[in-house]
């Protein structure tokens, strides 16, 4: 996926409020990467994040699926076609864990033995045995719990890109690191291109293949970690570098 | 069934409510057709519909349906032009000087030439013959003020200098009247220090109790004779004559001929004395209407000798709340059946309408529809009775207005919660069910609406005890319902009469709150909630 000069622009009372919250973002995804967007929140970066899979629309710049153009896809069709984790809250309440594991490929026609197999499979991945959980109502879980249901469902109908925005942020630190290692267990199986959104560095290092460093709206660099912490392109990279080793 | 399968079926049963016992069954129409009887909302009209009534039942084969009680003469008029009813009593002054905006005229003959020709003119509504009794307003002062000291009033012109120091209690409809206050004020020059609308029944213990001074009063009321009144003297002559008499429709007339010639047999039948001999017996000793009117055919010789007819049922008199209600179950369950009837179809409507209303209106910016929502809200301002005033005219009388009322009322508590549960129903969940691909209308369908229906049932359930509570209501405009012994006790001063319908009418707000939560909790998904 490629984003050639995206800005995104949201209107404000008068001209004078107008929010500009994406500035002519310049960047590719690589496939099968893990691309870490990192910066200070409100730095754009969740902004950039819901351009990907058309939960907003650019205000100026093109975005590329492949060869064509983002704008040609269908939203909702494209979105079955992306997986994708919210910070929290994103479980439906009134459905149990297998049906909500089960929601993309539900959309996509599954037959519902497939779904079942499929829900099973998913969450023994994530280290919730379905014999226990499948039943579950989100309200009845630890909200790791409920992390791994949101990432479990993000992959069920095996997408080519996930999206993950501040997947594990709401989590307490010790409820984080095991589900960091759930995820990197995951990824490590499988040819899927992620993009995950977080104001944690460590995070970030810990997953990423590539980090795009953010600032005001501003993509400042986009690099591997190391190439980050060896040549930091902006004054600002350095500093929040030297912060997150602090 | 799913759960909402069932609900729909539930409310296509609430549709089907039973049939209140007055509508005649549509299906097998008595042999000689059915006709509608009105009256006022006052002890003597009601006892001329309900005497009406069973002469019609004891000499035709006419079905009768009654609506009896109507709120006032508009209404009562209002639901004979336009075919509601078919008859009702009336008075020939008010006819003259209320319906046709006459001026007043001191003969009764010429009162009754005028009706006659004009309502037959404009109209096509017939006045039969007089029953016998002229019934005019009279002004009555507490017997005490009358005379004190040297003081002795006999007329009204007598008044007219103390009146600034009285003050008066006068029914509502002779405060606006142009044969009642305004008319008299003008001929004598009238003023009062103050002036309070109470309805007909209560003033007489109102000027008892010595909270007013002078009140209007009708020459037949057997209560003069009870509280220590003095009737003043009309020594201008201005209030109008007013002859009782059968005020029916022409088409009425003439598809059921035999109906005029019943009434007929009322003519001159009924004098003041013993009107109001009848009023006291409605008034002081708490008779039932039916069984007064049957005695009074009895008396005047007026059912047919070969025709089996049955007494109404006699209750002891003084007994206990309880025994009285016994007595009267048969009505009282019947009233009770109409109540719930017309709430459930009113409840019903509201929430086909307001929830659908909520979805549309959740498609409008939160600002429009926050002020089309507060604009709706107003529609819960509207006095019942002017609301009927609007849709008399259009709806007529009966069940149909009644349930419209209702239903209005209703709308606005379910579209608020149906707004407000869309609106705040786990906004994260429904991002997230979007950004996985699901479209607006299976994130409203699938999510949204299932995480906002205890918010809607809430509202629900808030609309339902409104509706129960307001179905009183109905009475007035003779659609029945627990309101019907509440009205017509507020009238006759029958307090066991008024507690027959408050207690069940309270009772029933109390099961509708609870019916109404169960199904909330029922319909509430797994997974929500407390």
């Amino acid at each position: 996926m490629r984003l050639r000069g995206v800005s995104k622009v949201y209107p404000g009372a008068g001209s004078a409020d107008e929010v500009t919250a994406v500035h002519g973002a310049d960047l590719e995804i690589l496939e099968g990467e893990t691309l870490a967007l990192v910066g200070e929140s409100g730095c754009g970066k969740s902004s950039l994040l819901r351009l990907l899979n058309r939960m907003e629309e650019p205000s100026a710049g093109d975005l590329y699926f492949g060869d064509a153009k983002l704008s040609t896809f269908e939203p909702t069709a494209l979105r079955r076609r992306i997986g994708y984790v919210q910070q929290t809250g994103g479980l439906l309440p009134h459905w149990t864990v297998k049906r909500n594991v089960g929601l993309v490929p539900e959309l996509l026609g599954w037959p519902k033995e497939r779904r079942r197999k499929r829900a099973e499979e998913l969450l023994r991945l994530v280290g919730l045995p379905a014999a226990t959980y499948a039943a579950r109502y989100p309200r009845e879980l630890s909200g790791g719990e409920r992390q791994r249901v949101a990432v479990a469902r993000a992959l069920a109908a095996d997408p080519p890109l996930v999206l993950l925005d501040e997947p594990f942020g709401a989590l307490d630190a010790i409820t984080r690191a095991d589900v960091q290692q759930t995820f990197m267990r995951l990824r490590a199986s499988r040819e899927q291109t992620a993009v995950i959104v977080t104001h944690d560095l460590d995070e970030a290092f810990l997953l990423a293949d590539r980090i795009a460093v953010m600032r005001r709206g501003r993509l400042l660099q986009t690099a591997p970690p190391q190439e980050l912490i060896d040549r930091p392109a902006d004054p600002y990279v350095g500093e929040l570098l030297d912060r997150a080793a602090n | 069934m799913t759960k909402p399968a069932l609900l729909l079926a539930v409310l296509a049963l609430a549709g089907h409510p039973p049939a209140p016992a007055q509508e005649a069954q549509p299906d097998t129409p008595s042999p000689g057709g059915t006709i509608v009887v009105g009256s006022k909302n006052f002890a003597e009209n009601r006892l001329l519909g309900e005497l009406f009534a069973q002469l019609i039942e004891a000499h035709t084969e006419v079905e009768v349906e009654r609506r009896l009680g109507l709120a006032g003469t508009e209404f009562c008029f209002e639901a004979l032009r336009t075919g509601s009813i078919d008859l009702y009593p009336e008075y020939t002054g008010t006819g003259l000087v209320t319906l046709l905006g006459e001026e007043p005229t001191a003969s009764k003959f010429d009162a009754l030439a005028t009706v006659r020709a004009e309502f037959l003119r404009r109209f096509d509504l017939h006045w039969l013959a007089p029953v016998g009794f002229e019934n005019s307003y009279e002004l009555a002062i507490r017997a005490d003020l009358a005379r004190s000291g040297e003081r002795e009033l006999r007329t009204i012109s007598d008044l007219v200098p103390v009146a600034p120091t009285l003050r008066a209690g006068f029914g509502y409809e002779f405060v606006e009247r142009g044969d009642g206050l305004p008319g008299l004020a003008d001929t004598y020059g009238l003023s009062f220090a103050n002036v309070q609308s109470i309805l007909q029944a209560p003033k007489y213990q109102a000027a008892a109790a010595g909270a007013v001074d002078v009140i209007d009063a009708y020459t037949t009321d057997g209560r003069l004779l009870v509280y220590d009144l003095l009737v003043l003297e009309d020594d201008l002559g201005f209030f109008p004559p007013y002859e009782a008499a059968p005020l029916v429709r022409g088409d009425t007339l003439e598809r059921h001929p035999q109906v005029g010639a019943v009434l007929g047999l009322l003519g001159q039948a009924i004098d003041e004395d013993r009107m109001r001999a009848l009023n006291l017996r409605l008034q002081e000793e708490h008779e039932p209407i039916e069984v007064v009117a049957h005695d009074l055919l009895r008396e005047l010789e007026l059912l047919p000798g070969d025709v089996e007819t049955v007494a109404p049922e006699r209750q002891p008199k003084d007994s206990g709340l309880a025994a009285y209600m016994w007595s009267r179950r048969r009505e009282l369950s019947t009233y009770t059946a109409e109540h719930i009837g017309l709430s459930a179809v009113a409840l019903a409507l509201g929430i086909l309408f307001a929830v659908p209303l909520a979805l549309l209106l959740d498609r409008l910016r939160t600002g429009t529809s926050e002020a089309l929502i507060r604009i709706i809200g107003m529609s819960q301002t509207l006095p019942s009775l002017a609301l009927f005033g609007f849709l008399i005219p259009v709806l007529g009388v009966g069940v149909v207005p009644s349930v419209v009322a209702l239903w209005i009322y209703s709308i606005f508590p379910i579209l608020r919660s149906s707004c407000t549960g869309l609106r705040e129903a786990d906004p994260d969940a429904a991002s997230a069910a979007t950004a996985l691909g699901m479209t607006e209308g299976q994130v409203l369908r699938r999510v949204r609406l299932p995480l906002a229906v205890p918010t809607i049932m809430a509202g629900v359930r808030t609309a339902g005890v409104i509706t129960v509570g307001t179905a009183t209501i109905a009475a007035f405009i003779g659609a029945g319902g627990l309101g019907q012994p509440i009205i017509a006790g507020v009238q006759l001063v029958n307090i066991q009469q008024i507690l027959s319908g408050a207690i069940p009418a309270a009772l029933l707000a109390l099961a509708a709150d609870a019916v109404l939560g169960a199904l909330g909790k029922w319909l509430r998904p797994r997974g929500v909630g407390p």
